[in-house]
């Protein structure tokens, strides 16, 4: 699933746990979703991190060559 | 019209009348030697060249006189070589002669010129006939005396300039009775190797001599020979102001063996240092080429690093926004803030009015940390 998509998933996810209406029990399920799409979002982004760093040390490297 | 000239502007017109016209250039005179002086300080010669009818004064110059095995005693018939000149500062005529024979001499250069007209009747010194010389050859032959100072001239040229060309060396006897023959000879040996040896060219080379040493090179049979020669031949016979019927009919003629050396050995020096420069222009081309592709896939890679991370940094931003609001959405966040969640034992219901509980009922309290039962009085 793209960053966009988790994104938009968790994004659905913290609006339902904001709705007013919603019950403790339903919210406690809500919020451990949320927390699991959170996580799999932080490793996502992480790697995307790692490309750009390695993208930015390629180019300093070949500058310096 | 009335024309009014200046002395010098005459004298300088009459030189170049003089010099331009061809009838007056190079040609033989005949006459009785007489006033010869000698100028020590200038080396030149001044004498009278006379007939029954008439005379002119002529002059010779150090370096022509100097080839003269020795000058004529006065009263002596010669034939001399040379050119009108008008000296137009005093305004005198001279022949100026460069070469001198003896009487006798002279029937031997009237055959000369008898041959060399004949021939040139012929044809056989046309340009048209002329083969063009290989400027880069795959081998070359050199015909002359062995061991002979015009063979080691041409070696050494060839040496220097052209290292990794062929030359094959066919000795001849290159003065005397035989020598002609000895050529022919020599030069149809070229021939019939040239395919297999790759010689593409020939140089017949002999160092300087009298006119009798050189008179091998005024064979009538040697000069057909030539004419009807396959493989292009430079002629280097001599010092530069010998000339002979094979210079005539040689494809080229070169004044020296060291010149006929060079000949070749310049092609290929002026290859060697074309190639030498096309060679840096390549690598600049080439370095200039690898500058640019390098400075390109920087702009790439800075440009792909800047989008990217535009797109990461608004990926994050979004993302931080959220679990911001998910944080304060937490349902355990309330009860860390104090507030409780109370519920009937029996069902589980969460209790949010007063109307729902009756005495006696024990609901369960759930705080952050834990939860407690308590009982409805």
């Amino acid at each position: 699933m793209t960053i966009q998509k988790q994104l938009i998933e968790f994004q659905k996810e913290v609006e339902k746990l904001e709705d007013e209406a919603i019950g403790i029990d339903d919210a406690v399920k809500h919020y451990a979703k949320a927390v699991k799409l959170a996580h799999s979002l932080q490793a996502s982004l992480s790697q995307v991190q790692e490309s750009v760093l390695s993208i930015q040390q390629g180019a300093e490297r070949h500058a310096a060559q | 019209m009335d024309r009014t000239l200046k002395v010098h502007e005459l004298n300088e017109y009459l030189k170049a009348s003089f010099e331009y016209d061809e009838i007056l250039q190079n040609f033989w005179l005949v006459g009785q030697i007489s006033n010869v002086k000698h100028y020590h300080l200038g080396g030149q010669v001044y004498f009278t060249l006379s007939d029954e009818l008439s005379s002119i004064s002529c002059v010779m110059f150090q370096s022509y006189y100097e080839k003269l095995k020795e000058f004529p005693a006065q009263g002596t018939e010669v034939i001399a070589k040379g050119s009108v000149r008008f000296f137009n500062k005093k305004g005198t005529l001279h022949f100026q002669c460069v070469t001198l024979l003896k009487k006798g001499e002279g029937s031997i250069n009237a055959a000369f010129e008898a041959l060399k007209q004949k021939l040139h009747q012929e044809g056989l010194f046309e340009v048209s006939r002329k083969k063009n010389l290989p400027k880069y050859p795959e081998a070359v032959a050199l015909v002359t005396a062995y061991d002979s100072a015009a063979m080691w001239d041409v070696v050494k040229m060839l040496r220097e300039g052209a290292s990794h060309l062929p030359v094959y060396i066919v000795p001849a006897v290159m003065q005397g009775a035989n020598s002609a023959q000895s050529i022919i000879e020599a030069l149809a040996t070229i021939q019939h190797k040239a395919r297999s040896l790759r010689i593409e060219a020939v140089i017949l080379a002999r160092g300087g001599g009298s006119g009798e040493d050189l008179a091998s090179f005024n064979d009538e049979a040697l000069v057909r020979f030539i004419a009807q020669y396959s493989l292009p031949l430079v002629s280097a016979i001599g010092h530069e102001v010998d000339i002979t019927l094979c210079d005539f009919v040689a494809d080229l003629r070169v004044p020296t063996p060291t010149a006929a050396g060079q000949l070749f050995a310049s092609s290929f020096i002026e290859l060697k240092s074309n190639l030498s420069l096309a060679q840096s222009a390549m690598h600049e081309l080439m370095n200039q080429r690898l500058l640019e592709t390098r400075e390109l896939i920087e702009n790439v890679l800075k440009t792909a690093h800047e989008l990217v991370n535009t797109s990461l940094q608004k990926h994050l931003t979004f993302f931080e926004f959220l679990f911001h609001r998910c944080k304060m959405a937490d349902p355990l966040y309330k009860l860390r803030q104090g507030f409780s969640i109370t519920r009937l034992s029996k069902t589980q219901e969460i209790v949010t009015k007063t109307g729902q509980i009756n005495k006696g009922d024990i609901l369960v309290t759930q705080v952050s940390e834990g939860q407690f039962l308590s009982e409805v009085l």
